[in-house]
């Protein structure tokens, strides 16, 4: 069964590369979100396997969100997605319990291997 | 290699220094006068807690002394850790010249001996004397500019 | 490894002083092992500092300094252990080495590697002390590189109490004993978090008991992640180790089975050495608490506290014009008793900050038994050295430059002042002759004395020698003034120049010294066959001057205040006018009169009504005649360049509080002229 992902991303440019790159590999992207908020409702509707989340987002950053999910479902696989200089942010987010994290701007390989490795947990 | 160089006029001569060796350019104003010091240090300055000579480069050069003028600059400059005030008629320009350009091997021109002179730099008509101004300072010897 | 990152000169800079500090009280360490070979104390304190000696050259690379400390530590641990006993050979030995240790140093601290110093044949002989085998040169250059590894192996050796603790109860509960590698891909842009990732996920799993490096650092430094170790125990199952490590960027995993007792054996030893080390260290704690800061910060505060000065008297003279012109009606209370706690508060940063540029002159002090033991043993001759006063605080910067004084006086009374023993015997002295040394503070001044139960100055031979080299005429002169002729250039009555004092510079050198760059004087006694005292007097700080301001043909100048007796006003017929020079009577005693604005070349002004400021340095004394006291202020001294300066009466020119120049007299010179 094709792995389902959440994608939040405040730019949908951003959103609509990553759908792209993910489809072609034989994910689903079931939901996306453009804020923290709205990636926390998507995903207690749509139970994801994997969330995709962008570390800066408006309303709700994507360590906050990413709080609010691990308390829904403390299963969940999150893979937080940052700009290069925010190594702080995602040493919260590590503490936080962050399975995985990838760096902005980086290589579709790198995606697949974080989603590949977050599944097998 | 190009260097930049302070270019400064005393009567009808053109010298310069290099631009490193220069600290500040500042108004001929608020010199004092000193107790006893040789004949052509013309008084001391006081420029950000730090006291220092002044020396009339006229003078030193065996010129007449002319009267005050507050078109005239001092040209505050720091050779192996002293500093000095060098006063002189008027400061041109800053300029870059290029290291080939200057003529190192110079003996004696207007009465200047060749250890005070750096090298010399023919613009066009015009000839500038690049002068080593530690020499200047630090020799006893007397110096006569010919007019 | 934890280098990069971080400025290198900095790293060089902190580690220079941190080295210093360590070596400062390791002389003296060493001179009292000596005497005292069995002190266990002093073994295990001697080991402390080569230990952090090694470890800190290690990390900041190096290691031809690490190799030779460890050394060193391999020798005291053999000391300490028992196993080798201390004879005046090894002690010889160590001295040499430790030598080196001090050589490398100073090169490190000039820029170079230590690299520079060739310490293969005392590495030989402290291998072959520690029972080593040494192998050839050409073999020794490979062994070398094992070493370094052994000594980056050792660094991860640094288990803290607490740490071994950890392992020690993980033994007890059976627990198994990883050491976990893992190897972050070298393109990773976040290898600091990363290596954190995996981090966190291993602890939920095991039980840490550390990394390296750590994770408590600033998460700047990321490319030290590129390798994390992690000292791991667990009694559970090893492919969740493994699992934790699947990170995405995380290349290679190495898992190696521990021996607990290799670690917490090496941890007893450690443990016993850091509880003696604390042990000696506490009452010291109690003592004070520092921290530690640049010389370079301590001197800018010092100048921005000069311009303080300077700036408070300008305001305070502004303030003055105000009040007297009743500008500032009912406000000029509330403006004078501002200006009241100003100065009061200006006056106490000063004091502070002049107290933190104050040092022991312990600094000077430590290093002279290791000087009176070499010089002792080269000559021959038996001598005891007694130091005291070595907590007297004193200006860095007069302490620079004093090291060189005190050293060459030493030398002096040892080599010409305390006789041979056979000497000492038939003139019914004991055998062992003794230097004294000490220091304490009187009023702004500090005062050091250097004594010696020696031969004493022979005042006659003096006298021939002065008498034939002109430097006095055949009329009587006191033994006080004799004995001057003494700090005059190009006197010395010891016609060999010995390998110790000699080399051309003698007591003109060290009177020099004192009195021009050090604004001090130097004083000698002497005793024909009893022996000689020279006291130093010196100024507390050599850039905040008391000062008496005085107005001569219309210009002020300073004088120092611990260079004046009193301030007199004079009426011309007081003055005692003789041939060739005028006197003035000062409590009973004709002085010389110095006409200031002569002096200076300029004509006497015929004013009525003079002033008169009797100043003295050393035994002479004089009446310097001006034309108005003005105050007396504290004034900041900045130097003076000679061009300005050319018969030196003037030490400095300082600026006042209306931005006036002030030239300050050189006093010394002035009465020299009289």
């Amino acid at each position: 069964m094709a792995v389902k992902i959440l994608l939040a991303d405040d730019l949908s440019f951003m959103r609509m590369i990553q759908k792209e790159i993910l489809s072609q590999r034989g994910y689903t992207v079931i939901g996306e979100a453009s804020d923290g908020i709205e990636a926390v409702q998507k995903y207690a509707e749509l139970r994801p396997d994997v969330v995709v989340l962008d570390i800066t987002m408006p309303n709700m950053n994507g360590l906050e969100a990413m709080k609010k999910i691990l308390k829904i479902d403390p299963e969940a696989r999150i893979i937080i997605c940052s700009a290069l200089g925010q190594q702080k942010l995602i040493v919260e987010a590590i503490q936080a319990g962050v399975k995985d994290f990838i760096v902005k701007p980086f290589k579709p390989e790198r995606m697949f291997s974080a989603i590949e490795k977050a599944m097998k947990n | 290699m190009k260097s930049s160089y302070v270019l400064f006029s005393l009567g009808k001569v053109k010298y310069a220094l290099r631009l490193e060796e220069v600290v500040q350019i500042v108004k001929n104003e608020n010199i004092l006068d000193v107790p006893k010091a040789s004949r052509y240090v013309i008084g001391v300055m006081n420029l950000r807690g730090e006291v220092f000579p002044v020396i009339d480069l006229r003078q030193r050069f065996g010129l007449v002394a002319e009267k005050e003028d507050r078109k005239k600059r001092i040209i505050v400059v720091k050779v192996l850790n002293r500093t000095f005030g060098i006063l002189v008629d008027d400061v041109r320009e800053i300029v870059e010249i290029e290291d080939e350009k200057i003529e190192r091997s110079v003996s004696s021109i207007y009465g200047l001996k060749e250890s005070m002179i750096d090298g010399l730099v023919k613009e066009g008509n015009e000839l500038i004397i690049l002068l080593n101004i530690k020499e200047v300072i630090e020799s006893q010897e007397e110096v006569k500019v010919a007019k | 490894m934890a280098v990069s990152g971080i400025d290198s000169n900095k790293l060089r800079r902190a580690f220079i002083e941190e080295a210093e500090e360590l070596l400062e009280k390791l002389d003296s360490d060493l001179l009292e092992l000596e005497n005292n070979p069995e002190d266990k104390d002093l073994i295990n304190e001697i080991f402390r500092v080569m230990h952090s000696l090694k470890s800190e050259s290690a990390v900041v690379g190096f290691s031809s300094l690490s190799n030779l400390a460890h050394k060193l530590e391999d020798v005291f641990e053999k000391l300490r252990s028992g196993e080798m006993s201390l004879e005046q050979s090894k002690m010889d030995l160590i001295l040499g080495a430790v030598d080196a240790v001090h050589e490398m140093i100073a090169s490190i601290a000039k820029g170079g590697h230590g690299e520079e110093i060739d310490i293969t044949e005392i590495l030989d002989e402290l291998k072959l002390l520690c029972g080593e085998t040494v192998t050839s040169r050409l073999e020794s250059k490979t062994l070398g590189e094992t070493k370094k590894k052994q000594i980056a192996i050792e660094k991860i050796w640094e288990f803290s109490e607490f740490e071994l603790n950890q392992l020690k109860e993980a033994m007890e509960r059976n627990e198994r004993f990883y050491r976990l590698t893992c190897t972050v891909d070298p393109e990773s842009p976040m290898k600091y978090a990363r290596a954190f990732l995996v981090f966190t996920n291993l602890e939920q799993v095991v039980n840490v008991i550390k990394t390296i490096p750590p994770f408590d650092r600033e998460v700047e430094e990321d490319d030290s992640y590129g390798e994390l170790v992690v000292y791991l125990t667990t009694s559970g199952d090893d492919r969740d180790i493994y699992r934790a490590t699947e990170v995405d960027e995380i290349q290679k995993v190495e898992l190696i089975k521990l021996s607990y007792d290799d670690f917490l054996k090496g941890g007893d030893v450690k443990r016993e050495i850091r509880e003696t080390a604390e042990k000696k260290a506490k009452p010291r704690r109690i003592e004070k608490s520092s921290i530690r800061i640049e010389t370079r910060k301590i001197d800018e505060l010092w100048r921005l506290v000069g311009e303080l000065v300077i700036n408070k008297s300008q305001i305070e003279k502004l303030m003055k014009n105000v009040l007297s012109n009743g500008m500032a009606g009912e406000l000029g209370e509330y403006i004078e008793s501002a200006i009241d706690s100003l100065d009061k508060i200006s006056e106490g940063i000063q004091q502070a900050i002049m107290e933190t540029r104050m040092v022991p002159i312990a600094v000077i002090f430590n290093k002279l038994p290791r000087l009176v033991r070499d010089l002792s043993r080269k000559l021959g001759k038996q001598v005891k050295l007694e130091v005291s006063g070595e907590e007297t605080e004193i200006d860095r910067s007069i302490v620079e430059a004093l090291s060189e004084p005190i050293t060459h006086l030493i030398r002096n009374a040892l080599d010409h002042g305390i006789e041979y023993p056979e000497e000492r015997i038939a003139r019914g002295k004991a055998v062992e002759g003794i230097i004294k040394v000490s220091a304490y503070q009187e009023g702004g001044n500090i005062i050091l004395q250097i004594e010696d139960d020696g031969k004493g100055f022979d005042t006659e031979r003096i006298r021939e020698v002065a008498m034939a080299k002109g430097m006095i005429g055949e009329e009587e002169i006191s033994e006080n003034e004799l004995l001057k002729v003494v700090f005059n250039p190009g006197f010395s009555t010891k016609e060999e120049i010995t390998e110790l004092s000699g080399r051309g510079v003698g007591m003109d050198v060290v009177a020099n010294k004192i009195k021009e760059q050090l604004k001090g004087d130097v004083n000698l006694h002497t005793v024909k066959g009893r022996g000689t005292r020279i006291t130093i007097m010196l100024p507390l700080t050599l850039t905040i001057l008391q000062a008496v301001i005085v107005e001569s043909g219309g210009k002020y100048y300073a004088i120092p205040v611990r260079r004046t007796e009193e301030t007199v006003e004079i009426v011309n017929t007081e003055l005692i006018y003789e041939a060739e020079k005028t006197l003035y009577n000062y409590r009973g005693k004709n002085i010389p009169v110095i006409y200031f604005d002569k002096l200076l070349g300029k004509r006497a002004g015929k004013s009525e009504d003079n002033y008169g400021v009797i100043i003295s340095h050393g035994n002479r004394i004089a009446c310097l005649i001006v034309d108005r006291l003005i105050e007396e202020q504290d004034i900041v001294i900045k130097p003076i360049d000679d061009i300005l300066n050319e018969n030196h009466i003037f030490s400095g020119v300082s600026i006042l509080g209306d931005g006036k120049i002030v030239y300050i007299l050189d006093t010394s010179t002035i009465l020299e002229l009289s």
